[in-house]
């Protein structure tokens, strides 16, 4: 631990004292803080795994789907019926504050294609299976767009949960002790100050005193 | 004048051009049909030649019949003929003819069929020709009763 | 009224005849089911000399197949006694491209490249007309349904529309140039292929809740079930439609591909038994020696085919089990 390089001054010494109780409470605060991230933190992060299960099941399934579509079509059949969408989708990013952190928030609206009504193509040359494959994939969007936030502010989060913890560590292992020891120091240098004050004192006082004894003989 | 012309002699003619003539206008339909049939196989395996190519003649019996019996009766055609005999022979040609077309024209079918069948399993080349060869049973049959008609 | 004569068909029976041995019949498609990978499997189509000799990589499966439907449609083209019989059946490839032009047209995209070279009209010269609007080539049915599309396209902005509405002109325009040639089989043959379609997307429909606004649209006509029995069986559940067909022929069928849909909530085996249906119709023309049924045949039993190798090869890339791929095999001709 380094000593801060100070003046050992009583104004100091005051100064640093005041900047311990800060860096004190500071730490108190920085912790708390890191402990409420974590507790969020590993909240979303268990959603996250959850969704993601989920999302990865559906995909899965979805491809399987498509892969069907895909066997019984021509791809150019295929093709022509996914050419042009019959559903648009608006896609909103907004922000969110999570304990200092800005989280995004995706918001999504879609335009057009009533109730159901998501299939762009006609029916007499595609198959029963591609129906299943766009069904399920539209299901999908919204949950695809909750996991992309999700692991955005599960990232976001994990790095301010770093920097906290950096600060933390900082104020704990670091500044806080460096402080404690140039405090100890300037005490130790004020006392050992006092100290050969009041020997230099006694010893004038003694000298004086030698003095007057011998102007009395 | 039509005593000059519908002479015995005319109609003894007449019957030996109708028994060649139909009955090889029925086997140029059927040799034909068979050959389309046969083309479209060797196009695809010209190997097959052999067997196609039996199956495509055999509705061209019925032609040679027709000739046969056209033969017999030119052959029973002198200058002192009288009206009955005539059509007697003209009536020996029609069996041959009028059967012989139509079986030729059936039997075209038959080894046309034939020729698909082997083209698709050359070892049954036996069992198509046996086949085609049922119709033929009824052009020998004509050429045998024009035959006993011309006596 | 064109004049079909049996006879004229003796040569392109004959080279049909010899050409039905290269069918892929049941053992070698489960070859190619049971075959270590996707490469392995190719091999038994390079055999089979598919395509124009480019069997090489299995990725390129797609071309190949589309080169052995194009090699077909040229030879039967090319030994077809009566033109028009072949044009009937290659006219649903220039709806389908007339489909793509208008489609990129609306949404303001190229052209994609799946146009397919298998129409009456060449690639390049429907793209000519479509982009010159000039219609005078083209049959009056097609000229009308895209006269239609644009027309709805303009007023409901909707891509479906255009699949809608060109979908049924194609088949009206299969039905009509069917019933043009004086054969039953045709007829026939016109009419299945109308009700089975039509029975399949009815219960699709029905099965994703449409209404009778849209399905009226879907319907097409000339099949022996009639616009009104499907209407009369709107207000009621499905299995009581799948009940009411009981009476035609295509109970038995609908009725099990109905069984198989509520057991496993997939339609694509109903799809796949209607498909067996049509090709137990064609199948009859194996009996027959001399006509224009064999030759048709062959078309549908070489599409059958290809849609069977797409299933395989599809499912050996994706790594489908073999369960899953044989349940979804349509019936062969052979």
């Amino acid at each position: 631990m380094a000593r801060l390089n100070v003046n050992p001054t009583r104004m100091v010494l005051t100064g640093l004292k005041k900047r311990l109780k800060t860096a004190r409470r500071g730490h108190k605060l920085l912790k708390d803080k890191r402990d409420e991230l974590m507790k969020k933190f590993l909240d979303i992060v268990r959603e996250n795994k959850r969704l993601r299960e989920e999302v990865e099941r559906k995909v899965s399934i979805v491809h399987s789907r498509f892969v069907m579509a895909r066997a019984l079509m021509n791809a150019e059949v295929l093709e022509e019926a996914l050419m042009s969408p019959k559903v648009e989708v608006n896609l909103k990013a907004s922000t969110k504050n999570i304990m200092s952190v800005d989280v995004p928030v995706l918001e999504y609206t879609t335009e057009g294609g009533g109730e159901g009504d998501i299939y762009p193509y006609g029916f007499a040359n595609t198959t029963g299976e591609l129906d299943e494959a766009i069904a399920t994939l539209s299901e999908l969007v919204p949950e695809l767009l909750k996991l992309a936030e999700m692991e955005k502010s599960a990232q976001l989060l994990a790095d301010e949960i770093e920097k906290t913890r950096r600060r933390v560590n900082a104020l704990e292992y670091v500044l806080i002790p460096n402080l404690e020891e140039t405090i100890k120091y300037i005490v130790m240098k004020l006392d050992e100050n006092e100290r050969s004050n009041l020997t230099r004192l006694m010893k004038v006082k003694d000298m004086v005193l030698k003095e007057t004894h011998e102007f009395h003989y | 004048m039509l005593e000059q012309i519908f002479t015995g002699q005319f109609f003894a003619y007449f019957g030996a051009a109708i028994a060649f003539l139909v009955a090889g206008l029925g086997s140029s339909k059927g040799v034909g049909l068979a050959g389309q049939t046969g083309a479209g196989v060797l196009s695809e395996d010209p190997s097959k030649f052999g067997s196609v190519m039996l199956l495509e003649a055999l509705p061209s019996t019925q032609a040679i019949y027709g000739f046969v019996i056209a033969f017999l009766i030119i052959g029973k055609i002198n200058d002192a003929m009288v009206l009955q005999e005539g059509l007697k022979l003209f009536a020996a040609g029609l069996p041959m003819g009028v059967v012989g077309l139509v079986s030729a024209i059936y039997q075209g079918k038959v080894s046309a069929s034939g020729i698909q069948l082997i083209s698709k399993h050359p070892e049954s080349v036996g069992s198509a020709i046996t086949l085609a060869l049922m119709v033929e049973m009824f052009a020998i049959l004509a050429l045998i009763v024009s035959i006993l008609m011309i006596g | 009224m064109i004049k079909i004569k049996q006879d004229d068909y003796a040569y392109a029976v004959g080279l049909i005849r010899a050409k039905e041995i290269k069918l892929l019949d049941g053992d070698r498609l489960n070859r190619m089911i049971e075959a270590q990978g996707a490469a392995e499997a190719f091999k038994v189509l390079a055999e089979a000399e598919y395509g124009y000799g480019n069997t090489e990589n299995f990725h390129s499966f797609e071309q190949v197949l589309a080169e052995e439907m194009k090699k077909t449609y040229d030879l039967l083209a090319e030994i077809s006694p009566v033109p028009e019989v072949v044009d009937a059946f290659k006219k649903k490839h220039d709806y389908f491209n007339i489909k793509v032009l208008l489609k990129a047209e609306f949404s303001g995209q190229e052209p994609p490249q799946i146009l397919v070279d298998t129409g009456v009209f060449g690639v390049e010269q429907i793209k000519r007309i479509i982009r010159e609007r000039d219609y005078s080539e083209l049959t009056p049915i097609m000229m009308q349904a895209i006269a239609d599309t644009y027309d709805a396209f303009s007023r409901m902005r909707d891509p479906q529309a255009v699949d809608l509405i060109i979908d049924k002109a194609s088949y009206d325009q299969f039905v009509n140039d069917l019933n043009e040639f004086d054969s039953p089989f045709l007829h026939e043959l016109a009419r299945i292929i109308i009700d089975i379609t039509n029975i399949n997307m009815y219960i699709r429909a029905r099965s994703l809740n449409k209404s009778w606004d849209f399905i009226g649209k879907l319907l097409l006509k000339g099949g022996e079930i009639s616009e009104e029995f499907y209407f009369a069986g709107f207000d009621k559940p499905v299995e009581a439609f799948v009940d009411d067909l009981r009476r035609t022929k295509y109970g038995d069928t609908v009725k099990r591909g109905w069984e198989l849909y509520t057991a496993k909530k997939n339609i694509s085996g109903l799809e796949k038994l209607l498909d067996d249906f049509l090709m137990s119709y064609i199948r009859r023309s194996k009996l027959i020696t001399m006509g224009v049924e064999p030759f048709i045949a062959y078309l549908f039993a070489k599409e059958t085919e290809i849609r069977n190798v797409r299933i395989i090869m599809t499912g050996k890339i994706n790594g489908l089990n073999d369960d899953l791929i044989r349940e979804r095999l349509r019936l062969g001709y052979v």
